[in-house]
């Protein structure tokens, strides 16, 4: 029995796809000025978004990654409270951990629900307003020219661009048999020649020495006095591992783990077939980017706003990846 | 041979168990004889370094795998609010030791968590077996420490008939020449003060018991009367009063009527006695007062007026004012004279609010095993008196921070209590 459409609209309104639609404005007002956002501001509305949510989530899945991310940043906390470093201790201590479960309850449903709106359009629509906000965001400091900050903030849109061309090139393809067959032999191929471009620029760049230098303080520095952590804040260009040279192994080898159970996340969520082509695509573009952007800069360990954002797709990316169809 | 004849051979054979449980309970004994010199800051006070090449670190690698062991063989992992509260709080200790360059200190980041650990394991999963288990580990930790101590007490009375007793320190036994205060020497008869109530109560079905508790505590009050310690005095009677508490509790629906009158008369006078006691002193009626204030339980400010009190009132208001620094050192405030409220000073007020909750954890802990009433419940006639004694004297001094493996005892204690509570639950 199909549905009318005016009764599929008015089943829908109810106070969680109401949350939702407020969360993804907010997704586009955080997204515009994301650099200047008053940090307490932040923690009290994604607390507030999170623990009104979960009353209509229900159970949410165990998470390995969040016991590593809470865990470091617990631990650097301390660090910072007994340095006197004390602007930094309340709001680096709970922002990651709010952010990506932010991410997660975005986009999360409880099991056999029709009455919320499905996984694939929540997904699709709060990653796409995100990436109005921060387009509107660079939109408007376009003068200052091309550098690294503004080429994070276009990556947003570029990756639902590369989507939309994907999904194109997808039907182009699907319409000639021999094609069908050749699709997947052409995402290999294209991977494949990315990685060797971007190895061979980054061997040739000064800062594959700085990476050297990051990987040996990785196995020798196990802990840092006092004095080293007020020296210069940014040694490295990689923000994992000025994590890693600023606080010693004990706090940064939680969050490279962290990297690669994300890393794992994404690799899931290319596999799964349940989800469309266009978020899949999205999302594992969205991944590439913001983690080029933290893997080749310093400024994230600086100013950690910037890392907030990757937390949020991260989020995202954790719960789509297991989506199965009911 | 599959992989599961092998773990039942090694893990469920009970003559694998009993060796193992022989080494825990050895390894517990020789702790505690030979604990001055397992002190990790030993090595680095003495000169001849060839002396100390076993230290408490050495001991918990031997603790460990027997951990594990306890674990295979309990199958499940019940979730325990205070452990998790414990070794996060360590592990901030550890991360503060090693950025105060204190390295040989942050051992105890995994050390003493360890003592909680094997308290909750080593009371095993059989009920019938546990109470006895928890009275031999609690014997074999009480025996310990109690020949070091009296040994301790033998080097103040080599010299006492020329020179006489001395009352505030002198010369231990294993590290000869380093002074020992008379407070951390009196440590290591509050387990057998404890255990007086116990004796008394098993007296009828464990004779053996009785006679050596009443003779230890007579030597105990007689050798603390004489250096003027007042620890031991105090708690001999608080124990008893826990116990008498305990059992009437327990046993109140079975008395006759005839019984609860006599107690109820016995109450009643007890109390007139203490309220005219009271009056008496303070209005100096038989000259009580000016009697107190000439003998040696008004030292250092008294009973209920210690100046303990007053240092730590003072340090917990310098530690509100300084939270991240040590207020000690740079404000030449007096050190507060309470274990929390040191580790408080030393790392900050974070780690003395979490110490904090998690003591109210086990506290809560201890009432719910006293208010248990099921046949297998008597253990907390030695339970729960121990409990209140090690945390009275914690809270009482500050060797629990100095030296701090002293804090060890009173984590395998609440260990115990909560490790039976955790078999109580899964006998439902």
């Amino acid at each position: 029995m199909t549905k009318d459409k005016v009764e599929i609209v008015k089943e829908k309104c109810n106070i969680s796809n109401a949350l939702f639609i407020i969360a993804c404005l907010f997704l586009a007002v955080y997204g515009k000025d994301f650099v200047t956002f008053p940090g307490k501001y932040l923690i009290g509305i994604t607390l507030g978004y999170i623990v009104a949510v979960s009353i209509f989530v229900g159970k949410i899945d165990f998470d390995l990654k969040l016991l590593f991310l809470a865990e470091a940043f617990m631990n650097k906390a301390i660090l910072d409270l007994h340095s006197q470093a004390f602007e930094l201790v309340p709001v680096a201590m709970v922002s990651p951990v709010l952010m990506y479960m932010f991410g997660k309850m975005i986009v999360s449903n409880k099991a056999g629900n029709t009455k919320q709106i499905s996984v694939h359009i929540k997904s699709n629509v709060a990653f796409i307003a995100l990436a109005i906000g921060i387009g509107v965001g660079a939109w408007k400091v376009r003068g200052a020219g091309i550098n690294p900050i503004f080429l994070f903030e276009i990556s947003f849109v570029l990756s639902v661009v590369v989507a939309v061309i994907a999904v194109a090139i997808d039907r182009f393809l699907n319409k000639n048999d021999l094609t069908k067959k050749v699709k997947k032999w052409l995402v290999y191929a294209v991977v494949a020649v990315g990685f060797i471009v971007f190895i061979k620029w980054y061997v040739g760049d000064d800062r594959f020495l700085l990476f050297k230098e990051g990987l040996g303080m990785l196995i020798n520095t196990r802990f840092v006095s006092y004095e080293g952590l007020n020296a210069n804040p940014a040694f490295s260009t990689m923000m994992w591992f000025d994590y890693v040279g600023h606080y010693g192994q004990l706090i940064g080898i939680p969050l490279l783990v962290f990297l690669g159970l994300t890393i794992v996340d994404v690799l899931k969520l290319a596999r799964n077939k349940n989800v469309q082509l266009f978020t899949r695509v999205m999302f594992i573009m969205a991944f590439i980017f913001t983690n080029a952007y933290y893997f080749l800069e310093g400024v994230p360990y600086l100013w950690p706003c910037f890392w907030y954002i990757g937390l949020v797709v991260n989020g995202m990316i954790s719960v789509v990846a297991k989506y199965e169809n009911q | 041979m599959k992989i599961n004849n092998i773990k039942a051979l090694i893990f469920e054979n009970t003559l694998v168990e009993r060796f193992v449980y022989c080494v825990l309970l050895a390894t517990l004994f020789t702790t505690g004889l030979c604990h001055w010199i397992l002190d990790v800051e030993y090595y680095e006070i003495i000169d001849d370094k060839s002396l100390a090449t076993v230290n408490l670190g050495w001991v918990f690698v031997v603790c460990v795998p027997i951990c594990i062991f306890y674990l295979i063989r309990k199958k499940q992992i019940q979730f325990d609010m205070a452990l998790v509260i414990l070794i996060q709080t360590f592990i901030f200790v550890g991360i503060l030791d090693m950025h105060y360059e204190r390295y040989s200190l942050a051992q105890y980041a995994w050390i003493l968590p360890t003592a909680y650990i094997i308290g909750k394991l080593a009371v095993g999963t059989d009920v019938n077996k546990e109470n006895t288990r928890i009275v031999q580990i609690y014997s074999v930790l009480a025996g310990g420490i109690l020949i070091t101590t009296l040994l301790d007490f033998a080097m103040n009375f080599v010299d006492a008939p020329t020179v006489g007793y001395m009352t505030e320190g002198w010369p231990s036994f294993w590290t000869r020449g380093l002074q020992g205060n008379r407070c951390t020497y009196e440590f290591g008869f509050v387990l057998v003060t404890a255990a007086t109530g116990y004796a008394v109560i098993v007296a009828k079905k464990y004779k053996l018991i009785l006679i050596p508790t009443v003779v230890l505590n007579v030597v105990i009050q007689a050798l603390v009367i004489s250096v003027e310690g007042r620890e031991n005095r105090l708690l001999l009677p608080i124990n008893l009063f826990i116990v008498g508490v305990l059992y009437y509790y327990d046993h109140r629906k079975k008395m006759s009527a005839k019984m609860k009158k006599v107690i109820h008369i016995l109450v009643a006078i007890f109390i007139a006695f203490i309220v005219f006691a009271v009056v008496s002193f303070f209005n100096n009626w038989f000259g009580l007062y000016t009697r107190y204030l000439h003998s040696n339980w008004h030292s250092s400010g008294g009973v209920f007026t210690n100046v303990r009190f007053r240092y730590d009132i003072n340090g917990f208001k310098n530690m509100i004012m300084h939270p991240v620094e040590d207020y000690s050192t740079l404000y030449k405030v007096r050190q507060p004279h309470s274990m929390l409220l040191e580790y408080g000073r030393v790392f900050g007020f974070s780690v003395w609010g979490l110490l904090t909750i998690f003591r109210l954890l086990i506290i809560k802990d201890m009432i719910m095993l006293a208010v248990n009433k099921s046949d297998g419940a008597w253990v907390k006639y030695i339970l729960v008196p121990a409990f209140i004694s090690v945390n009275l004297y914690h809270s009482m001094e500050l060797n629990g921070y100095a030296h701090r493996y002293m804090w060890m005892v009173g984590l395998l204690i609440s260990g115990m209590i909560r490790g039976w509570l955790e078999n109580e639950r899964g006998k439902k």
